[in-house]
């Protein structure tokens, strides 16, 4: 039997590189069309945002009301963008970690593609007036057997070499990797079997999708995210992880707590007590897990401020791991019943979706794919001012949404609406400078992804640097450092045969 | 590529069972979810549930109203007959009229005493009008006189019916109006 730690440095390499060429071509397919549908969703957004507070903006044409832009924007945000993120961060993961190169490759980008099918068929049913109504479920009902079938068809080849690992050791990026594969099944054919299939109370229904949201930012998103952190903060610092047990104890709260949440968003509707109690006391128990991987994962960088500034792997992770307390925080502020009373009808929430798909998850899948994309490609970054453009208009757009949305926004809002003794239209008038400063990050966030969306497609087009240098945001690297003299990567290997 | 290291686990009866047993799990909670809906029964949705309930209820109270108001209800023809006999505006006063004055005696009390006896009413109201021979018979003394004497020229004139009137017809018939008033107003003064 082989371990990893007696297998030579240049045959741990040499399998490194097969995974990676092994995983290239639906890799690289779920990170670009993931990062095509972030800029439609982005675009749709902001349309969205602007009817809000302009209804004329765009004319009056009826497939851009608000109506349809905005649930077209959560939707492809979180199906075109999120998981197709999460799936080619899960593959390329699971596939490193298990030292296992994919024998599937084939069909998992013929499953890829259905997916975005799916998604496409989706969006335009949408638009066209078709969507169910139902938050983070509005493709037609027809759409999500077909999502569910390719997410089987993309996920089961991870679980095989899971099963088939070629280690003896279980990495925690491998516990979180696992846990989101076997739980997105059971939270979306769940969903969709109660809310668009079955027969059921209208009420449940909508308690139901209120469970499923919480439970795909929990369940499916958050441990993706964190084992990408996990792996990029340990893989990039050199360190080993800073408490594995911790880690470990982080994983199973998580996995207790987080599906008990999300029944809070039907506070005060007829449906039995103990639901929404627990509900709002899971979202807000759910702070425990994600700040004990945060603390854990920033541990496992410290003291390598540095490497956190030059690497945009790890400044990114990191950025993703803060948001992620972020999201905690906002967790304790907006499902505690004192505020729910405030923030329950109001910008507060979708301010609290924006921050757990892009403030947490996303920074973190742009950190994995800042990190995946060189290795899967053999080209390095173009360029690093492309980087920090997308680094810094992403932090601003973000924080602009959490105070805006999730914290000033929502809570002026909702107090507003409590003052009974002003009319309703003045909640609304008090809520229009928030829903400018919306419209506003939505740009910043448009700016920075749609550079982010070219310099990956100069990637997969394999027209990034042919350097053996990785791109950092600093400084230039020295012939004495780790990677060596810098060159052409081909050339430098083809000297080394 | 270059031949891997041997890896135990990397079997393809493993890598088999891996896949099979994934995708079973992936549907399992399809088919739970199914079981139990269909353990649960197709039960009627709540609406359906308080829509019956309340029909029920609308149909109940319906019913009871029904069975109150039939012995109350009047037929066309009598509320014709009724109308005719009802006070006319002229300033004279049709003799057959009922009196309905609430001053002033309708007929004379000892005439009315005399009457009683000779036209039998004591054979099935007793004596004085207030034990009747039957308890099926109406007591009669301490009335209102006017109506007393609606009734039972109701009754002459067929406008009243009710199960025992078939009894009360061949005697009131042998009985005038004016006869009628006496006895009223005798049995109305205590049937002294």
């Amino acid at each position: 039997m082989s371990t990893q730690s007696q297998v030579p440095f240049i045959e741990d390499a040499q399998m490194r590189s097969d995974i990676d060429r092994s995983l290239r071509h639906p890799v690289m397919f779920f990170f670009t069309s993931g990062a095509a549908w972030l800029a439609v969703s982005l675009v749709l957004g902001i349309i969205a945002s602007a009817k809000s507070h302009n209804p004329a903006f765009l004319g009056e044409s009826g497939w851009l009301h608000y109506g349809l832009t905005f649930p077209a924007h959560i939707n492809t945000l979180v199906y075109g963008w999120g998981a197709q993120a999460a799936f080619g961060v899960m593959i390329w993961l699971m596939a490193r970690l298990c030292r296992q190169p994919s024998r599937n490759a084939g069909t998992i980008l013929v499953a890829g593609h259905i997916w975005n099918l799916g998604v496409a068929i989706g969006t335009i049913g949408i638009l066209s007036g078709h969507g169910t109504g139902k938050h983070w479920m509005q493709f037609p009902t027809f759409v999500w057997p077909v999502l569910l079938a390719a997410y089987a068809v993309i996920a089961i080849w991870s679980l095989v070499a899971f099963r088939c690992r070629n280690t003896d050791h279980t990495y925690i990026s491998q516990w979180y990797l696992l846990g989101a594969i076997l739980w997105f099944p059971w939270i979306y054919l769940t969903a969709n079997l109660y809310v668009n299939v079955f027969d059921i109370h209208p009420l449940m229904a909508a308690a139901i999708n209120g469970w499923f949201r919480h439970a795909l930012i929990f369940l499916f998103f958050a441990p993706i995210a964190i084992a990408s952190a996990y792996y990029i903060a340990s893989k990039v610092s050199g360190r080993a992880i800073y408490n594995y047990s911790y880690s470990v104890g982080g994983f199973w709260a998580l996995a207790i707590v987080a599906p008990w949440a999300g029944m809070q968003v039907m506070t005060g509707a007829p449906i039995p007590m103990f639901l929404q109690s627990v509900g709002a006391a899971a979202t807000m128990l759910v702070g425990v897990p994600l700040i004990a991987a945060g603390i854990n994962i920033i541990k496992t960088a410290s003291g390598k401020q540095e490497t956190v500034a030059y690497s945009p792997s790890l400044r990114f992770s990191i950025a993703g791991v803060v948001g992620m307390l972020l999201l905690a925080f906002a967790g304790v502020v907006l499902a505690h019943p004192a505020s729910l009373k405030f923030t329950q009808f109001t910008m507060a929430g979708y301010g609290f979706d924006v921050l757990a798909v892009y403030g947490f998850f996303s920074m973190c899948m742009f950190g994995a794919i800042y990190f995946i994309v060189p290795r899967v490609t053999r080209r390095e970054w173009l360029s690093r001012r492309l980087i920090r453009t997308h680094f810094w208009c992403s932090i601003y757009g973000v924080l602009f949404i959490f105070l805006f949305c999730t914290l000033l926004g929502g809570f002026q809002q909702g107090a507003a609406q409590e003052d009974h003794t002003q009319p309703w239209v003045q909640a609304v008038k008090n809520t229009l400078p928030y829903t400018v400063g919306m419209t506003v990050a939505w740009c910043f966030l448009l700016y920075a992804n749609f550079f982010f969306f070219i310099h990956l497609a100069l990637m997969w087009l394999r027209l990034g640097r042919r350097s053996s240098h990785p791109t950092l945001l600093r400084r230039e690297h020295s012939a004495l450092g780790p990677h060596g003299p810098e060159g052409d990567v081909d050339e430098l290997e083809a000297a080394k045969a | 590529m270059s031949t891997p290291s041997y890896n135990h686990r990397d079997t393809p009866l493993r890598r088999f069972n891996a896949f099979w047993w994934g995708l079973a799990y992936f549907g399992l909670f399809g088919l739970v979810s199914v079981v139990i809906y269909c353990w649960s029964g197709s039960s009627p949705s709540v609406e359906e549930i308080l829509t019956s309930e309340h029909q029920e209820t609308v149909d109940g109270v319906a019913a009871k109203q029904q069975e109150i108001l039939s012995g109350k209800q009047l037929q066309p023809e009598k509320i014709g007959a009724m109308l005719q006999k009802a006070p006319s505006a002229s300033a004279v006063p049709h003799p057959s009229a009922t009196a309905t004055t609430a001053a002033g005696p309708i007929g004379d009390p000892l005439k009315g005493k005399e009457l009683y006896k000779s036209k039998n009413c004591m054979i099935c109201h007793g004596p004085d009008g207030n034990s009747p021979t039957a308890p099926m018979y109406p007591k009669l003394g301490g009335k209102e006189a006017s109506y007393l004497a609606k009734k039972m020229k109701d009754i002459k004139s067929g406008a009243y019916t009710s199960a025992f009137t078939p009894m009360m017809k061949p005697t009131i018939d042998q009985v005038s109006e004016e006869e009628i008033d006496h006895i009223a107003q005798w049995l109305a003064d205590g049937s002294k």
